[in-house]
C-alpha cells in the first residue's frame, strides 16, 4: 500500500469535511479483514511486516477521518497549513471569557463534589463541540481554501475537548471516592 | 455411543491438513491448555483428569522442577521454594515488587537490570524463568494429549498488562519452546469463548474480568465479524488473592496473631485456609473455621457471607473505578450495553457478580465455567491463525491498554499515542535539541496516564548518538512508535538533516535481553554444544519450511495475475535455492537462503497487500454507482 496515498484515497472516499459516518466504518471493517496481521499468520516475513505496517496506516487513517476535529486538522495540514504555530492570541474575546467562566464553573464544582453540575458543564460542552463543528462544515462548504477561519474554529474546538477531558477526569476522581 | 462428527462445509480442513495449535491461559494462579478438536474448543486435562494447572512452581533441586498441584500442596512445608502467583511479577522492577508483597515469602535479589530474582535452592530465579516452567508443562500436555508438535500458540494476557508485562511472557514462551502465533487480551479470549461471533446480534458486550492477581474490564463492539475493542481499564494488581489476604487480616485480628511474629509457613496456612474459607462461602452462607497453626496457636469461629461481604467491599468497590473509565473512554453509556460476561475464578464469589450486576444493570452471563472460558477463547483463535479455518471471517481489533509517552525536559511526558487506540498503530513525533552542539540525545519510553514522569513506568531508555552539531532547536530528530498486534512496541530514532539513525526493540527496564535468553536457552541443553548447533538447524528447517509452504501457497494464488514471467522466475529460483539449502545441515547457510527469498519477495508482498486492499473497497465502489 502506497504510503502516500491520503487518508480519503485509502478509504475510496471524495476529499470533504462532510463523510458518510457508516461507510467509513463499513470499509475500516472490509479493509482490516484484508490487512490485518492476523491474516497473515502464516505468510512470509516481509508479507507479516508488509501487514502491519498497512493495519497501522488504514488504523491512523480511520482514527483521523472518524472525529470531526481530527478530520479538520488533518485537511487543513494537508494543504501546508500549520495549525500549532498560529497564534493563540487571535482567539475572539468573546470566545475567551467564555473559557474563563467555563474554568471557573469546573473549579466550583469540582471543590463542591458537584457530580451532577460536572455533568450538565460536560454536556454543555459537548453541545458546543457540535456547534463548532458544524460551522466548521459550512466554512469548508463555503471555501475551503479559507485556512484562517477555519484553523480559528478548529483551535476552539481543541480547548473545549481538552475542557471536556478535564471535566471527565475530575467526575471519575470524585465518583471513585464514594 | 460417540456420534461421527461431520463438519459445516468449508468450516474445517481435512483431519491430514489440521496443524496443532493450542489456546494457553497463563494465569496468576492457574494456568490452562485448550485446543480445538473435531470442531469444538476444549480445555485439556492431565493424566489426572484435572483441567487446571496450579500456577505454583516448586524448586527442589538443581535438577529438579515441580509444577502445579503437588508445587501447591508443598507450598505452606517449602515456602522459599515454592512460587505461587509469579504472574504478579512479569515484568515488574524490584521496587514493584516489594510494593507487593506484606506477606511475600521469597528472598528477592535485584539482577543487573533490576528485574526481581527469587533465591531458591536451584538458583535465583527469574519470573520468566518461572512462567516458563509452568508452560512447558502445559506444552508438553497438549503435545501428548494431540499426539504431535505443537505449531504455535496463543497466550492470553490481561487486557491491562503494559509492555514490560507482554514482553516478558513472550519471552517465558520462546523459553519454553513455544511459538507464539499471538498474545490475546483475556476479555476478548471470552468474548470469543461465549460465540458472540458473527452469528450474534451486534452489540457493546462489557467483559469483567476479575482473576487471581489481576483486574480488567473491557468494552467491545460487535459487527459483523469484526470485534473491535472500544476501551479497556483495569488493575494488575487486583485480584482474589486481595480477597484472600484480606481474609487473613480478618483471621489474624480474630486469633490475635501479630504479623511481625507470625512466621512465613504459618502464613502460608493462613492464606491457603483463607482461600478455603472464600471458596465454602460461594456456596454455603456460612462456614465453621478451626485454624490450627503450626505455630502451635489455635483458634476456632464462625465466617459467613454477610461478614465476608464487609470484608471484600473496598476491593469489590475498587473495581467500579475502571468500569466507569472504560465506558467513558468507550463513549457510550450502561444502557448501551447488551451483555456483561463474568470471567476469572474471582468472579464465582456471589458478592461479586452481585454488585457488578447492579452496576451494569444486566444479570451476568456466567454460563461457561469463568476458569476455563480464556483457554477456550485462545484454542479458537489460535485454530484459526495456524490456518485450519481459512474462510473464517472472524478479526479481532484490540487497543493498547495505557497510554505511549516520551520524557521531555523538565521531567513531563509527551503522549504519543494514546490509551485505547487500536493497534497495530505507528506513529512519529519530532523533537529538537535543548542545548548549541548537542550531538546526543537521550530517548525514555514510557507506559501511563500521568503526565509526570516519575508516576509512568519506564519501559527502554535509548541514545541517539552522531547528530551533527547544530544550534539549539535546528535538528529534527523524528521519534517512531510502532505498537504490534500483541501489543509490542518498537521504538527508532531518526535525525532527519543528517540521517542518524538508531533502532530498538523495546526491551522494557526490567526485561530479558536476546542475549539472555539465547543463554538461558543453551544453557536448558545441559551445556552440549552439539545439541545447540543442532537446535539453531532444527529452528531453521522449522523456519525455512514455513517460508517455502507460505511462498508457494501465495504463488498458486496469484503468481499468474501478479508477476511476469520473469519476475515468478526469479523467485521461483530463490525458492528452489531454499529447497536445495533445506536438505543440508548448514544452520547459517540456511538463514541466508531464507533472508534471499526475503528479499527477493519485497516487491512481490507489496503487490499482494494492494491488490487485497483494492479487492476490500471494491464491492463498495460498485454501490457507489447505484
Amino acid at each position: 500500500m502506497e504510503n502516500n496515498k491520503s487518508y480519503f484515497e485509502l478509504f475510496s472516499l471524495p476529499v470533504s469535511f462532510d463523510i458518510n459516518l457508516s461507510e467509513l466504518n463499513s470499509r475500516f471493517r472490509e479493509l482490516q479483514k484484508a490487512a490485518h496481521p492476523d491474516k497473515y499468520a502464516n505468510a512470509i516475513e516481509q508479507e507479516r511486516l508488509k501487514s502491519v505496517q498497512s493495519a497501522s496506516l488504514i488504523n491512523s487513517a480511520y482514527n483521523t477521518l472518524k472525529d470531526p476535529i481530527k478530520r479538520a486538522e488533518y485537511m487543513l495540514e494537508a494543504t501546508g497549513f500549520d495549525l500549532k504555530n498560529e497564534k493563540r492570541n487571535s482567539q475572539a474575546p468573546a470566545f475567551l471569557m467564555q473559557q474563563i467562566e467555563l474554568h471557573e464553573q469546573i473549579e466550583e464544582a469540582q471543590s463542591n463534589a458537584n457530580i451532577e453540575l460536572l455533568d450538565k458543564t460536560g454536556s454543555h460542552i459537548l453541545d458546543m463541540l457540535r456547534k463548532i463543528t458544524d460551522s466548521i462544515s459550512d466554512l469548508f462548504a463555503q471555501d475551503p481554501s479559507n485556512f484562517d477561519e477555519i484553523g480559528k474554529k478548529v483551535q476552539e474546538a481543541q480547548f473545549f475537548v481538552r475542557l471536556k477531558e478535564n471535566v471527565d477526569s475530575i467526575i471519575l476522581d470524585l465518583e471513585s471516592n464514594d | 455411543m460417540a456420534l461421527l462428527q461431520i463438519s459445516e462445509p468449508g468450516q474445517s480442513t481435512a483431519p491430514h491438513e489440521h496443524k496443532l495449535a493450542v489456546g494457553i491461559d497463563l494465569g496468576t494462579t492457574n494456568s490452562l491448555v485448550a485446543s480445538v478438536r473435531s470442531g469444538f474448543a476444549e480445555t485439556l486435562p492431565d493424566s489426572t483428569g484435572d483441567h487446571l494447572l496450579p500456577s505454583v512452581v516448586r524448586f527442589i533441586s538443581a535438577n529438579e522442577t515441580i509444577v502445579g498441584r503437588e508445587a501447591y500442596d508443598a507450598a505452606s512445608i517449602d515456602p522459599l521454594n515454592t512460587i505461587v502467583s509469579v504472574k504478579r511479577f512479569m515484568g515488574r522492577g524490584i521496587e514493584d515488587v516489594s510494593r507487593l508483597g506484606r506477606h511475600l515469602p521469597y528472598h528477592f535479589e535485584k539482577s543487573e537490570s533490576g528485574m526481581p530474582l527469587i533465591k531458591t535452592v536451584a538458583g535465583k530465579k527469574s519470573p520468566v524463568e518461572i512462567s516458563s516452567q509452568i508452560l512447558k508443562v502445559l506444552r508438553n500436555r497438549a503435545e501428548n494429549t494431540l499426539g504431535g508438535d505443537i505449531v504455535g500458540a496463543v497466550i492470553t494476557v490481561p487486557a491491562y498488562f503494559d509492555d514490560a508485562q507482554r514482553q516478558a511472557t513472550k519471552d517465558a514462551a520462546t523459553l519454553a519452546g513455544i511459538n507464539v502465533f499471538r498474545l490475546l487480551n483475556e476479555p476478548t479470549a471470552a468474548a470469543i469463548a461465549y460465540g458472540l461471533d458473527d452469528t450474534t446480534e451486534d452489540g457493546d458486550i462489557v467483559v469483567f474480568d476479575l482473576g487471581g492477581g489481576t483486574f480488567d474490564v473491557s468494552i467491545l463492539r460487535l459487527t459483523k465479524g469484526v470485534f473491535e475493542v472500544l476501551a479497556t481499564a483495569g488493575d494488575t494488581a487486583l485480584g482474589g488473592d486481595d480477597m484472600d489476604l484480606a481474609i487473613v487480616d480478618w483471621l489474624m485480628e480474630k486469633a490475635s496473631l501479630d504479623a511481625d511474629t507470625a512466621d512465613r509457613a504459618s502464613m502460608r496456612q493462613l492464606t491457603q485456609q483463607a482461600r478455603q474459607v472464600k471458596e465454602t462461602l460461594t456456596e454455603q452462607t456460612s462456614v465453621s473455621i478451626h485454624l490450627n497453626l503450626n505455630s502451635g496457636v489455635s483458634w476456632k469461629g464462625i465466617l459467613d457471607r454477610e461478614t465476608l461481604n464487609q470484608i471484600i467491599l473496598p476491593l469489590v468497590k475498587k473495581t467500579l473505578r475502571p468500569c466507569r473509565q472504560a465506558l467513558r473512554d468507550a463513549g457510550i453509556s450502561k444502557e448501551n450495553i447488551q451483555q456483561v460476561v463474568m470471567v476469572g475464578g474471582s468472579t464465582r464469589v456471589p458478592f461479586v457478580r452481585e454488585k457488578i450486576g447492579e452496576f451494569f444493570n444486566r444479570e451476568p452471563l456466567v454460563d461457561i465455567d469463568p476458569d476455563r472460558v480464556v483457554a477456550v477463547g485462545a484454542a479458537i483463535q489460535a485454530d484459526i491463525l495456524a490456518g485450519n479455518k481459512p474462510d473464517d471471517e472472524m478479526l479481532l481489533l484490540d487497543v493498547i491498554p495505557l497510554s505511549l509517552g516520551l520524557e521531555t525536559m523538565g521531567g513531563l511526558v509527551e503522549k504519543i499515542i494514546p490509551r485505547n487506540t487500536t493497534i497495530p498503530i505507528a506513529r512519529a513525533q519530532e523533537f529538537t535539541t535543548y542545548k548549541d552542539g548537542q550531538t546526543a540525545m537521550a530517548i525514555h519510553v514510557v507506559q501511563g496516564e500521568r503526565e509526570i514522569i516519575d508516576d509512568c513506568r519506564s519501559l527502554a531508555r535509548f541514545e541517539l548518538r552522531g547528530i551533527p552539531p547544530m544550534v539549539a532547536g535546528a535538528a529534527r530528530i523524528q521519534v517512531s512508535f510502532q505498537v504490534d498486534a500483541d501489543g509490542l512496541l518498537s521504538v527508532s530514532a531518526l535525525e532527519k538533516i543528517s540521517g542518524v539513525s538508531s533502532r530498538i526493540e523495546v526491551k522494557p527496564s526490567y526485561g530479558l535481553t536476546e542475549n539472555e535468553i539465547e543463554k538461558m536457552l543453551i544453557s536448558s541443553f545441559d551445556h552440549a554444544t552439539e545439541d545447540v548447533q543442532l537446535r539453531k538447524l532444527r529452528e531453521q528447517q522449522v523456519e525455512a519450511d514455513r517460508e517455502i509452504l507460505a511462498l508457494e501457497s501465495a504463488l498458486a494464488d496469484d503468481a499468474d495475475e501478479l508477476l511476469s514471467e520473469e519476475e515468478n522466475f526469479k523467485i521461483n529460483e530463490v525458492l528452489k535455492k531454499l529447497k536445495s539449502l533445506r536438505e543440508s545441515d548448514d544452520a547459517e547457510a540456511l538463514r541466508r537462503g531464507i533472508d534471499e527469498v526475503e528479499a527477493v519477495c519485497a516487491f512481490y508482498v507489496e503487490r499482494r497487500m494492494n491488490g487485497n486492499i483494492a479487492n476490500a473497497l471494491s464491492g463498495h465502489k460498485v454501490e457507489e454507482f447505484k
